[in-house]
């Protein structure tokens, strides 16, 4: 009897939930059992830590098989664009950098269109809350043409920030910079050459220096000094603003440090190189996304670990404008299971799951994930500046353009020059015949195009209090003094 | 007497004619056996060679961009034109030609000299000729990563020799001056090897009486060199030059891995800049131009060298 009327009372309680209830359906993730997708992924530190894991426990709960093709960037962006451009059916899940390739890809027709999908209670949880849960800067770099469909769902936040060796900053007692000036300044004050032999043991700024690739680590800079990639002019055409006083301004400047406070081989190391010569401590200052962290806090392939943190890219001019590079996943059109690329998307990017990578130092764009008491960051300041940057940030880290190929290299010419020669007027003369190779491009590709995101006129600039949070949180605002 | 006709086996008739099918076949086979037997590479040539070409050829008429374009209009012979008012491919084209020449020409040398010290007897012979050969099977791009490495401006083991000599370090990849003339030096240490081979082949193969002839002529190592071993090696240069020369203007991997065509296009050949068209600038319609003349320059390229040895250099 006892028995029986537990049960009696599970059932009216369960009736009782269920009466209670949204009316929105329950998503069955087992609708697309058997399925197979494929994906097309970058090589990332992110595939390891979350996406693998991922992967098999979305294969156990809903019965799809995630088939993850990784190449590094340059390679899976061609085989990516080649598979769309043929059309091919066998490409599901597309990952990829919004303001890299998303205006060509959005412009083409490429990916698909996900708000049926996002309004489908039967596809997307109830709770899935996009885009109440997404951090600013995350959303900010989702459209990058104006009146485009929502093509893609941005999920982890990198950020372009400032790691710093505490150490060094304590030991020679330098002030961590929040402006530009500050930043040169710092530079040259722990550009150290201990044993007086000419060739520092320590430089002072390390970034990229390497064609094409400076435009990721340059933009913050150049927006910095109030510079843009493009600008519109009164009748709404967009031209390049690279040959603009505060641009030159910006390659001067950013030349300048490398020049100055970088290894000579700054021309020609890319991300990997730079992060392993910080990493090696062979640098004070390492401008570069923040998942490199990673590498600098991992004791087994660092000296310095535990000795490095991030800050904002300090204030110029122009103000502070966080470079924030985000990732987004996307369907291709012409996929024969968007509904179950879709049921991935959804359940990659819940909460718990993203919690998951959050706590892996995958930096990810909901808010839940960051605000989450059982998330704790690497160091205090990396956690405040990755946030701030991903609440606040823009998408500027290359020319947004149809033709971005062409205008990465055109902007990496300027760095080369600015870097090499340094002197203001070949800065110039460089900016300007780049600006207008780069203008003449536009109007050839870009015929009744509407890039959103061109000058940042949506972008919050951070105040003084906001651009030193991770310096105070790292307990680092009294040196200097 | 009524003939009686014996009833044939039942399916013999069949037989018969299977027989006679299977024959006449096989007799046909015998005729046509050149013809049949060159089947499978045609097959493999049209469908890999002349196929791809000729898809090429018609891609270049076209605007086609791989994204932005995906239904190309015919542009006649824009995408021809076009180039020859691009300062950046004409410099390709230079590149490619002073890379090429100077590459191998190097390789040349170098690979005369030491196919030359290898066709002498001396101690530890075998194992100094594989340490040489060590190059020619080492991976393009392992060994690319390497050279940046020692072209590392800082901390670079050609700078730290050239300071260690009271020189001033070189900016080998990072400047216009040098970068090309860095990639040729890769070129030569990684495909003289093959040189060497080529013409170590050629002087073991040699007859010995017009050495003997001349020893005893008195004639010096110097003129034997001149006279008689370079004659008689003709063949074989040209076979490696002709060799070389093709590759040499093919080179790509090395290139794309150590400058990627920079600094500022410096050390851009005409292959990287039909593959930055094509692939990250995605105008294939331009790249397919560029991939003809590409494709007709390696072919007069190869042309005069064939005949050259046709003509002048036989014996």
């Amino acid at each position: 009897m006892s028995a029986l009327r537990t049960l009696t009372a599970a059932a009216a309680a369960a009736a009782t939930v269920l009466a209670a209830a949204p009316a929105r359906a329950e998503v069955d993730w087992r609708q697309f059992e058997g399925t197979t997708l494929n994906a097309a992924y970058f090589t990332a530190n992110y595939i390891d830590a979350w996406f693998r894991p991922m992967a098999k426990r979305f294969e156990e709960e809903t019965g799809i098989k995630v088939q993850m093709q990784v190449l590094q960037a340059g390679q899976i962006r061609k085989k990516q664009d080649i598979m769309l451009a043929g059309k091919d059916p066998q490409l599901d899940v597309v990952m990829l950098q919004m303001d890299n390739r998303g205006g060509k890809l959005t412009a083409a027709g490429h990916l698909e269109d996900l708000q049926p999908y996002l309004d489908d209670p039967t596809l997307t949880p109830a709770g899935y809350d996009y885009p109440g849960d997404w951090l600013g800067g995350c959303l900010n770099t989702a459209k990058v043409i104006t009146g485009q469909p929502l093509n893609n769902i941005v999920w982890s936040a990198q950020a372009q920030l400032l790691h710093i060796r505490k150490d060094l900053f304590e030991k020679h007692n330098v002030k961590v910079p929040t402006t530009l000036a500050e930043l040169e300044d710092a530079a040259k004050k722990l550009t150290i050459d201990e044993d007086g032999d000419g060739k520092p043991e320590v430089y002072g700024f390390l970034s990229r220096g390497h064609g094409r690739l400076t435009t990721a680590s340059f933009a913050t800079y150049l927006f910095n000094h109030g510079g843009s990639w493009f600008k519109r002019l009164q009748d709404g055409t967009k031209v390049s603003n690279l040959d603009s006083k505060e641009s030159i301004d910006a390659f001067e400047y950013y030349g300048r440090l490398i020049r100055d406070y970088a290894p000579e081989s700054a021309l020609s190391t890319k991300p990997p190189q730079n992060a392993a010569l910080y990493a090696a401590g062979k640098a004070a200052m390492l401008s570069a996304l923040n998942y490199w962290h990673g590498l600098a806090d991992n004791p087994k392939k660092s000296r310095i670990a535990g000795k490095s943190t991030t800050i904002l890219v300090p204030a110029g001019p122009g103000g502070s404008y966080p470079n924030v590079p985000t990732t987004s996943l996307a369907i291709s059109k012409y996929s024969e299971n968007k509904k179950a690329a879709w049921l991935y998307i959804a359940w990659m990017t819940q909460q718990h799951i993203m919690l998951e990578g959050q706590t892996a130092a995958v930096p990810m764009c909901r808010r839940t994930a960051w605000e989450d008491p059982a998330y704790e960051s690497p160091t205090p300041a990396w956690g405040e500046s990755a946030k701030i940057a991903a609440d606040f940030g823009i998408a500027i880290a290359k020319p947004q353009a149809i033709a971005i190929g062409q205008m990465r290299d055109a902007a990496g010419e300027i760095v080369n020059v600015a870097i090499r020669d340094g002197s203001r007027a070949a800065i110039e003369a460089e900016a300007k015949k780049q600006a207008a190779f780069m203008t003449e491009l536009v109007a050839e590709t870009e015929g009744g195009m509407d890039f959103a995101g061109v000058i940042p006129e949506f972008a919050k600039k951070l105040d003084a209090e906001m651009q030193s949070a991770p310096i105070r949180a790292e307990g680092l605002d009294k040196l200097g003094m | 007497m009524a003939v009686t006709h014996k009833a044939l086996a039942p399916g013999l008739d069949d037989r018969r004619a299977r027989e006679s099918l299977g024959s006449r076949l096989l007799e046909w086979l015998d005729l046509q056996m050149p013809i049949v037997f060159n089947i499978p590479t045609v097959v493999f040539l049209f469908g890999l060679v002349a196929v791809p070409i000729s898809i090429v050829f018609a891609t270049s008429f076209t605007d086609w961009q791989l994204i932005t374009k995906p239904d190309p209009d015919f542009v006649g012979l824009d995408n021809y034109v076009k180039p020859w008012s691009d300062e950046r491919w004409l410099g390709a084209i230079w590149h490619t030609f002073a890379y090429a020449v100077a590459s191998v020409g190097g390789q040349f040398v170098l690979g005369l000299a030491t196919a030359m010290l290898f066709n002498r007897s001396f101690a530890g012979k075998a194992f100094y000729r594989s340490v040489w050969m060590m190059p020619m099977v080492a991976m393009s791009v392992a060994i690319s990563l390497v050279w940046i490495l020692f072209f590392d401006n800082a901390f670079g083991i050609l700078n730290y020799g050239l300071e260690g000599l009271g020189l001033s370090g070189i900016e080998w990849i990072t400047s216009p001056e040098w970068a090309l003339v860095s990639l040729i030096i890769v070129g030569i240490w990684h495909h003289t090897p093959f040189m060497t081979l080529i013409l170590l082949a050629g002087l073991q193969s040699l007859p010995q009486d017009p050495f003997e002839a001349a020893r005893i002529d008195g004639a010096s190592r110097w003129q034997m060199l001149v006279h008689i071993t370079l004659p008689l090696l003709k063949t074989h240069i040209m076979v490696a030059l002709i060799l070389r020369s093709i590759f040499g203007v093919k080179e790509f991997d090395t290139i794309l891995a150590i400058t990627e065509g920079g600094p500022r296009y410096a050390s851009e050949t005409m292959n990287l800049n039909i593959y930055f068209n094509a692939f990250e600038y995605q105008y294939m319609g331009e790249a397919a131009a560029k991939g003809v003349f590409f494709f007709l320059f390696i072919l007069c390229v190869q042309s005069i060298l064939v005949k050259l040895r046709k003509r002048k250099w036989s014996y």
